[in-house]
């Protein structure tokens, strides 16, 4: 009867081959668990380094916007400035300070807004090398 | 029947590890196939939203290159409408003032008006065969999107290209479901490489989106100093327009020859040469057109 149970496979045969597949599917069982563990713990350090990744550039944001901030607000001034000497000048009809005020806007319009806005990337460019995703 | 006693534990003993083994067996495979299930639903919406999130700023991107182009565009406009209005009039009038009392200018006076003439009408000779004028004056901007695409490499950051099954071509029902375990992890890691990437490329984006901004206002900037040295110029035509005497006069025409000449230097400067820089780091792209025509 045994025997006929185990003929049509209704009851596992205890033997060695019983041993040998148990051995095998608890093995990939395992495998599957240490692999998964594994994928847990390299997707929460991926997760890290974006974030810390982000949080640079972020930063580095925030500063290039205080930046451009102040310098136009030093630009704000500056204009204003010259153009109040320039149409003070021309009222008087002083030419030198009419030609002194025109070169300062022309030099002040011909500059950059951006003049060293480069070495402040290239400082946070440091940085961000050396967290590599 | 006596001797079949001593098989009723064996038995008891066969029944019971083969339940136990087909139990685990079971719970094992259907366990690993829900968690599969769950990691690839999970993943597949995860990398969704990732790749959403990345679409809608690579569009604001978009809007904010297009809001450049037509602000550098105006103010090109704006630089003819310069030239061709309050410049040329001014230059007419100046010229028309050296030719009937060339003996009143200071010294000096008369060459500048004469250079002045000779620059604008090199100016015009070169607008007048360059219909195009508008585009030389304020350079075409490229959108950086394509650059944008190409730094969001994904392969390069291994979102794709994973390798093959980590198990082997085992076909048993549970190799299968933990297959499918792994595989549904495995999209997980792709998820979450793709969400990095989109992360941190959406940064980037930001990035390009506030130097993009700061550029209109830098061209806002030029297209002020143009309108007040307009204003400037123009009070002071209208006011050599009413002089009576030949002094006032003189220092209208000085004044207007110092205006005139700041006002086409100012013209003349490329703000997308001069904030080479700035277009480098958001990651845009112009276009020199007829650069060699250039005045």
């Amino acid at each position: 009867m045994i025997n006929d149970e185990v003929n049509s496979g209704m009851v596992l045969p205890l033997d060695e081959s019983i041993d040998q597949n148990v051995f095998s599917l608890l093995k990939e069982v395992s495998a599957c668990y240490e692999y998964y563990q594994k994928g847990e713990s390299e997707r929460t350090a991926l997760a890290c380094r974006t974030e810390a990744v982000v949080s640079l550039l972020q930063n580095r944001r925030k500063i290039l916007i205080d930046f451009m901030n102040n310098k136009y607000g030093e630009r704000k001034q500056l204009y204003s400035g010259y153009f109040q000497l320039l149409e003070k000048a021309l009222e008087t009809g002083n030419d030198q300070v009419v030609e002194v005020a025109l070169e300062s806007i022309y030099r002040l319009y011909s500059d950059s807004a951006f003049e060293g806005i480069d070495i402040v990337c290239e400082q946070y460019d440091k940085i961000d090398k050396v967290i590599k995703i | 029947m006596f001797f079949l006693l001593p098989l009723i534990p064996v038995i008891g003993a066969a029944i019971t590890s083969a339940e136990i083994i087909s139990g685990i067996v079971t719970a094992v495979g259907v366990g690993a196939t829900i968690k599969g299930a769950v990691d690839y639903h999970d993943a597949k919406k995860k990398e969704t939203e990732a790749l959403e999130h990345y679409e809608l700023k690579k569009s604001k991107v978009n809007n904010e290159v297009k809001r450049v182009q037509t602000s550098l565009e105006k103010f090109g406009s704006q630089k003819l409408t310069a030239y061709n209005g309050v410049l040329r009039q001014s230059v007419n009038i100046l010229i028309e003032y050296k030719n009937v009392h060339l003996s009143k200018l200071k010294n000096g006076t008369a060459g500048k008006v004469q250079y002045l003439n000779k620059d604008m009408r090199d100016f015009f000779d070169v607008y007048n065969k360059d219909t195009d004028r508008i585009s030389m004056l304020s350079k075409k901007l490229n959108s950086g999107v394509n650059k944008i695409n190409a730094s969001l490499d994904l392969q390069r950051l291994g979102a794709f290209g994973m390798s093959g099954s980590m198990l082997n071509n085992s076909i048993s029902l549970l190799t299968q479901s933990i297959s499918f375990a792994v595989g549904g992890s495995r999209a997980k890691d792709k998820a979450q490489k793709v969400a990095s990437a989109v992360r941190i490329e959406r940064e980037r984006m930001e990035e390009t989106i506030t130097l993009c901004r700061n550029l209109r206002k830098r061209i806002a900037e030029g297209s002020s100093v143009l309108n007040r040295l307009s204003n400037d110029m123009t009070h002071v035509m209208e006011d050599l327009a009413q002089d009576q005497e030949s002094s006032a006069q003189e220092s209208s025409i000085e004044k207007l020859l110092l205006l005139s000449k700041t006002m086409k230097r100012v013209i003349d400067i490329d703000i997308c040469t001069t904030e080479g820089v700035l277009l480098e780091k958001a990651g845009l792209l112009y276009t020199e057109v007829n650069k060699g025509d250039s005045v």
